[in-house]
């Protein structure tokens, strides 16, 4: 278990080095400097500008110095926000966004996975082809579209919730379920198939055999092992989350990261798409590594590979 | 002990002399197998046809190709045209899905972003495809230190969001001057491939021990051509599958990057920039967003349930 | 039959699967007596029915394929206590007909009164689960003991039936155990409530040859100390000769042949029961005897042929055999056989012994 968790760990660092070494040196190919956006600044001030950024620095040394100071966790100055570093725009923004995503994955697996054994229990039944239909559904319209669909219903047409903005409970409704919206369907065709792959196998027959009640069948037996593929998705649905939210938050107008990220991506704000960049990466990896560890805790086959009695 | 026999015999059966007679014996009875036999892809067509929402997923990629192809050409407004007398007007016969703020024909610009959209499909689909199932074929053929070091890559590379990753390819091509549409076609076509490549793995390492690829390999074939000729057609079911479902994940993939603003640019409109320009003014015209959104949405349903029925239909293990 | 010393009268058992191709006839018209405190052997190839009528007698089959069409399973009423549910008199007086059972009356029937053991304990126990608790959960879900009650009693039955160290075994999970351990579990389980009657479907057919020995040698000794009856199902007539005291032959889902096992050996009565002993190798057999294995498959069960559903791979069929199926005759003392052979104007063949 121990040398599992090392591994893994190291493959976690390696792949947030990769990231930002890529990302790196992807910032620093793009032609033009960030300053050169905007109305054009006499030279000499672009010298000095550059001068402040190191960016006149060799290559190679920018890079190193990036490194350690990403070692120690400073991400650096924001080229658009002068008097902010990304970090400061990071602390701002990824509170807002890890409330709403949590509230997200919530509701996702709180509704996904009940309606998932709703369906599988009326196989073929009205109530799992509507399930079905309207998770198909779910699963197609992409997060952008769904969020307009429910601004426009639930907002400006029934006027239930505000429209945008953020602060007040009612304002994260429409934005989490949006978010939401593909996870739930997701999951919910998956524990459906997987529900009627386990209800097929022979060890729920034999526990039917002993005369155990269905509720404990479903409850005890079934369960656990119908989550173990949901707990395999959940890595990329949490990633699908967080490149939601930057629609989402575009459209609700919702002062989170994946707001601040996308305006750093259409200003050319290199240190903060860098940095940003790679706090995602991190936290993501990070995640599935929680992920991984709670397959582990629902599968005892991963966890005692290596003891065999006989 | 006298028999307790209860010799009954059905209505019109008499026993005669004749009946306690050896009869004659059958040929050929013996080892029938009932039921038409049918191979793997007839089976599988009939099944897929059975399923209604593949069917109408199917027609509706059909009709969206014809349009895509047709439309643009037959409609008497270009998707540049602009009316500045005529902005913002709602749907009407002369502009059935309405103006935008420049008085350019919405229909003709949704039926020109179908382009756009099936382009990108197709052509990242086919870079995925290709790019995807040779990786995965060499990893499993070879097997071995080849797969492990070729997965690791891989298993490295999950670990990295792709969208991110695409959203970053693109700032960096677009600025460096590439056309936004093939910079969108190299961004989803270099970082969409990996699921593609694990379940071609996957396919080719169960196959690879079957006995055609042995009894192929007996015979002195060739390594490349054993995977090309035999491996991969068998392992064709999976693969169509995912290459199905490939094409609305390309699909969105565009539309989301233009909404983010990293798209094609003004005046050329994918789906994507039109829905995004739409949603500024969704309080006061609708319309506007309402289309495109509908069009990305139909495309995205009828691959998706065309896709969810070629893999009910393929899937060996529901065979009836 | 002395009606005090039966357990379980299968009557007239019909189930068929309603599939996409068409109607699968199962289990026809069939019939059976279990008494108490024996072991009943069924044998029979594939296809026979065998599983899908103990599969009916404990109400598993998959509903919506599957459905029960008719007969009954008269039980012991006594042994499950339900007395307001006996049949008051008649041929089976002091019986409960498990078919006619609400499902939360034969929930309560499963685990308690009757035992099963299955095919494979690789994919029949539950993974996830650790098998204390596997063994444990039918008592208490019977009610019969407490969580520390049935722990207890399941450590017991864990050395039972020969599993080392059973306290720290109780902790451990399926996979951890080899295969012939797993059955032994799937076996300690199905006593665990004291069941009046166990089946135990193929309960060797998944194990190792060395291994199936020792089971067989268990179940052997469990018989002795046991008072349950036990009804064991296999492909393979040997298994099933060591150890029960009554033999079934089925086929395409009828029975053709019960018999006492030795009478079963010395006196088959079915041309399929004497293909059966033939294409079995015998230790005591000269080296240079061949296997005749019966040839021909079994019948498709969608559309059976009409008559003697054997009729098509059967060396003496006659005219009469393609045209009605036979009835269950008797052919000696609880030696029932299904075959025009024992008609009296049936010619005689050798090896055969028809009815006296």
């Amino acid at each position: 278990m121990l040398k599992f968790i090392l591994r893994r760990v190291l493959s976690m660092i390696l792949v947030v080095l990769i990231v930002a070494s890529a990302t790196f040196f992807m910032m620093r190919l793009l032609p033009s400097g960030p300053f050169s956006r905007e109305k054009k600044l006499p030279p000499q001030i672009i010298k000095n500008l550059e001068a402040r950024y190191h960016l006149d620095d060799p290559l190679w040394k920018q890079y190193v110095d990036y490194m350690k100071n990403l070692l120690r966790g400073d991400l650096g100055p924001s080229f658009k926000y002068t008097d902010r570093t990304v970090n400061n725009i990071i602390n701002d923004g990824f509170p807002v966004s890890a409330a709403l995503g949590v509230v997200a994955v919530i509701l996702a697996v709180g509704i996904g996975i009940p309606l998932g054994i709703w369906g599988a229990l009326r196989q073929n039944g009205w109530q799992d082809n509507l399930v079905m239909f309207v998770a198909l559904l779910g699963v197609s319209v992409p997060n952008f579209i769904m969020a307009v669909l429910l601004m426009f219903i639930f907002a400006l047409g029934l006027h239930l919730v505000p429209a945008a903005g953020w602060g007040s409970i009612k304002q994260i409704i429409l934005p989490a379920f949006t978010l939401a919206g593909y996870p739930i369907a997701f999951i919910a065709r998956l524990v459906r198939s997987s529900m009627l792959e386990v209800l097929r196998q022979e060890y729920i027959t034999t526990a039917r055999a002993k005369g155990l009640s269905e509720r404990l069948v479903i409850f005890r037996h079934a369960l656990r092992n119908i989550l173990i593929p949901v707990v395999t998705v959940l890595g990329p649905l949490i990633a699908a989350v967080f490149t939601g939210s930057f629609v989402v938050e575009k459209i609700f107008a919702i002062p989170g990261l994946g707001r601040y990220y996308v305006t750093s991506i259409n200003d050319r704000d290199y240190t903060t798409i860098l940095g940003v960049t790679i706090f995602y990466s991190a936290l993501l990896v990070f995640l599935n590594f929680m992920v991984d560890l709670t397959y582990a805790w629902l599968d005892p086959r991963i966890r005692y590979v290596e003891r065999k009695v006989s | 002990m006298a028999a307790q026999t209860a010799w009954q015999f059905k209505e019109g059966v008499a026993p005669d002399a004749d009946s306690f007679v050896p009869a004659p014996k059958y040929s050929g009875e013996l080892q029938q197998i009932a039921g038409r036999s049918t191979t793997y892809w007839s089976d599988a067509i009939r099944r897929i046809r059975r399923n209604k929402l593949a069917v109408v997923g199917f027609w509706i990629i059909i009709a969206l190709f014809v349009v895509a192809i047709v439309g643009p050409m037959v409609s008497p407004y270009t998707y540049e045209d602009q009316d500045l007398g005529n902005t913002f007007q709602s749907p009407t016969l002369r502009h059935p899905f309405g103006t935008d703020q420049l008085g350019r024909d919405q229909m003709t610009r949704v039926m020109y972003g179908s382009r756009i959209s099936l382009a990108v499909g197709i052509v990242c689909a086919a870079l995925n495809f290709l790019i995807g199932v040779t990786y995965g074929g060499i990893a499993a053929y070879f097997g071995g230190r080849v797969d492990d070091l070729m997965m690791r890559i891989v298993d490295i590379l999950y670990g990295i969001p792709t969208l991110i990753i695409v959203i970053l390819l693109t700032v960096l091509f677009k600025d460096k001057g590439v056309n936004p549409l093939v910079n969108v076609f190299i961004a989803i076509g270099l970082t969409y491939w990996l699921p593609m490549a694990r379940i071609v793995r996957g396919e080719i390492l169960s196959l690879k021990e079957r006995e055609f690829a042995l009894a192929a390999k007996t015979i002195g074939a060739p390594n490349n051509r054993i995977l090309f000729r035999h491996l991969i057609p068998n392992a064709m079911g999976p693969i169509i599958v995912t290459v199905t479902l490939e094409i609305p994940a390309a699909i969105f993939t565009e539309a989301f990057l233009s909404y983010i603003g990293l798209g094609v640019s003004a005046p050329v409109a994918s789906w994507g920039v039109l829905a995004s320009d739409g949603t500024e003014a969704i309080r006061s015209f609708p319309y506007l967003v309402l289309f495109p959104a509908l069009a990305i949405s139909l495309t995205m349903f009828a691959f998706n349930f065309l896709g969810d029925g070629l893999r009910d239909a393929l899937d060996p293990r529901l065979r009836q | 039959m002395d009606e005090n010393n039966v357990l379980m009268r299968i009557q007239g058992l019909t189930t068929n699967f309603h599939t996409y191709a068409g109607v699968v006839h199962a289990v026809d018209d069939m019939t059976l007596t279990i008494p108490k405190n024996s072991v009943v052997g069924i044998v029979g190839e594939s296809g026979s029915g065998k599983s899908v009528t103990m599969m009916s007698v404990m109400r598993l089959i998959p509903s919506p394929p599957g459905r029960i069409e008719g007969g009954h399973v008269w039980f012991d009423g006594a042994a499950l206590g339900l007395s307001d549910r006996m049949e008051k008199d008649g041929p089976n007086k002091g019986m409960v007909d498990l078919l006619s059972l609400p499902a939360e009356a034969m929930m309560k029937v499963r685990g308690r009164h009757i035992g099963m053991i299955f095919q494979d304990p690789m994919v029949s126990l539950n993974p996830v689960l650790t098998i204390g608790l596997q063994m444990t959960e039918s008592m208490v879900a019977h009610g019969l003991a407490t969580n520390k009650e049935a722990w207890k009693r399941a450590v017991d039955m864990l050395s039972l039936v020969g599993i080392p160290s059973p306290e720290e075994r109780m902790r451990d999970y399926p996979h951890q155990y080899s295969g012939g351990m797993r059955q032994r579990v799937m076996i300690a389980m199905a006593l665990s409530c004291n069941p009046e009657l166990v089946i135990a479907d193929e309960p060797t057919t998944s194990l190792d040859v060395t291994v199936q020995a020792q089971i067989l040698e268990l179940m052997k000794e469990l018989k002795a100390k046991l008072k349950s009856s036990i009804i064991i199902i296999s492909h393979d007539l040997s298994i099933v000769a060591g150890m029960a005291d009554k033999v079934v032959v089925m086929y395409a889902g009828r029975v053709l042949e019960e018999a006492d096992v030795y009478d079963l050996y010395e006196k088959p009565g079915h041309p399929y029961t004497m293909g059966l002993m033939k294409s079995v190798p015998r230790l005591d057999a000269e080296n240079r005897e061949r296997l005749i294995p019966i040839e021909g498959s079994p019948p498709d069960l969608l559309a059976p042929p009409v008559g003697c559903k054997f009729a098509p791979r059967c060396k003496y069929a006659m005219n009469i055999c393609r045209v009605q199926e036979p009835p269950l005759v008797t052919v000696g003392e609880g030696h029932r056989a299904r075959c025009f052979l024992h008609h009296p104007t049936a010619p005689a063949v050798s090896g055969f012994v028809k009815v006296e």
